[in-house]
């Protein structure tokens, strides 16, 4: 699979009117600045650029899907990695869903990072809102009233809405057996 | 570290991504814009662009390219696909359609600095396909003149001739908008 130069940037043709190549270098060292931060931004250009290239950086709240348009993320993922399971060996396709425990999860946390924060936070819940059920089947209700709204806490991050409506009813359940 | 990536390592492979993560952003931000104020549309690309890079990772070897070649020769047709995209759906902004001025800008300093950002864009959108890849590259994803060469498969002669043609462009264009935006 070709990639680069597919007839979007011929070089064949000559440069006429180039600058020269005191101009080039000193430009070449221009863009070298800019990117650096170094540029003078009294240069309207270069404070352009530099503003410009600032704005890139912006973090974007809430900018990215967590889940891709048109299909699943489970899909998405189990193709993504279709390359990876051939070629390691060892993986498997669970990897689609993977968890912290998962070989894959730190690829996961890259190129999913709102999925992965929200498997983590669905996790912790479920971890405290077991020991909140163990805490309530020996009675310590105190304790499993305080790991109940430890879990809870976490909800709000889980942003899969089937795990976040089980999560909720679990709680609410609990809650109950509690009041 | 790419070729253990390719081999299917997982902590290269997320290490790799790692790396090339904020810049594959940053290039699809510049050549997509802000739409609606943000960069969603952009930021989506973008996770695109990662995961076609892990799915396309193990043909990687094979191709013999540079690295980053292959990663924004992705990234470039992911753009690419959006743009045909919205143009199909008229609601994704395109090169040469610019956003409209933002309605409540902050603080004195970041309006100026995002009204700066916003007239530069405008005028990358004039200047020919390779000029403005090139100073994307450059300055947006910070890659060298060299790496650009690498990864345009053009000659550094032919970088820095097209680049120093495309500020010269630039320096002609923006002229009183640049300098009014600056002393503003």
């Amino acid at each position: 699979m070709k990639i680069r130069n597919q007839g979007r940037f011929p070089e064949g043709r000559s440069f006429e009117g180039s600058a020269d190549e005191a101009a080039q270098t000193r430009d070449d060292a221009f863009l070298d600045a800019v990117t650096a931060g170094t540029a003078d931004p009294g240069d309207p250009l270069a404070g352009a650029l530099i503003a410009w290239r600032s704005t890139l950086d912006t973090p974007a709240p809430g900018a990215r899907r967590t889940v891709p348009r048109g299909r699943s993320l489970a899909t998405i993922i189990a193709a993504a990695l279709g390359g990876l399971v051939v070629l390691g060996g060892g993986l498997t396709a669970a990897a689609a869903d993977a968890g912290p425990t998962s070989p894959l999860w730190s690829i996961t946390r890259v190129v999913y990072p709102e999925r992965a924060d929200s498997r983590s936070a669905e996790l912790a819940a479920q971890r405290l809102l077991d020991e909140a059920k163990t805490a309530y089947a020996e009675r310590r209700l105190s304790d499993a009233a305080d790991l109940l709204r430890q879990a809870e806490a976490y909800l709000p991050r889980v942003t899969d809405d089937a795990a976040r409506d089980r999560l909720t009813g679990e709680i609410t359940d609990l809650r109950h057996a509690l009041s | 570290m790419v070729a253990r990536a390719v081999s299917g390592e997982p902590t290269a492979t997320a290490a790799l991504l790692a790396e090339v993560r904020p810049g594959v952003v940053r290039y699809c931000r510049a050549r997509l814009g802000p739409v609606g104020g943000g960069y969603t549309t952009a930021d989506d690309i973008s996770q695109d662009v990662c995961v076609a890079v892990l799915r396309a990772l193990p043909r990687y070897r094979d191709q013999g390219v540079p690295f980053s070649a292959f990663v924004y020769g992705i990234a470039a047709r992911k753009i690419a696909d959006a743009q045909r995209s919205a143009v199909r759906r008229l609601t994704v902004p395109v090169d040469g359609v610019l956003d409209p001025a933002d309605p409540a800008p902050g603080p004195e300093q970041a309006a100026i600095a995002a009204d700066q950002a916003r007239r530069l864009a405008r005028l990358l959108t004039a200047l020919p396909e390779t000029q403005r890849e090139i100073l994307v590259l450059r300055v947006a994803v910070g890659l060298s003149a060299a790496e650009v060469g690498r990864t345009l498969d053009m000659s550094p002669v032919a970088v820095r001739v097209a680049q120093s043609r495309a500020l010269s462009k630039l320096r002609t264009l923006a002229g009183r908008a640049l300098s009014g935006a600056s002393s503003s």
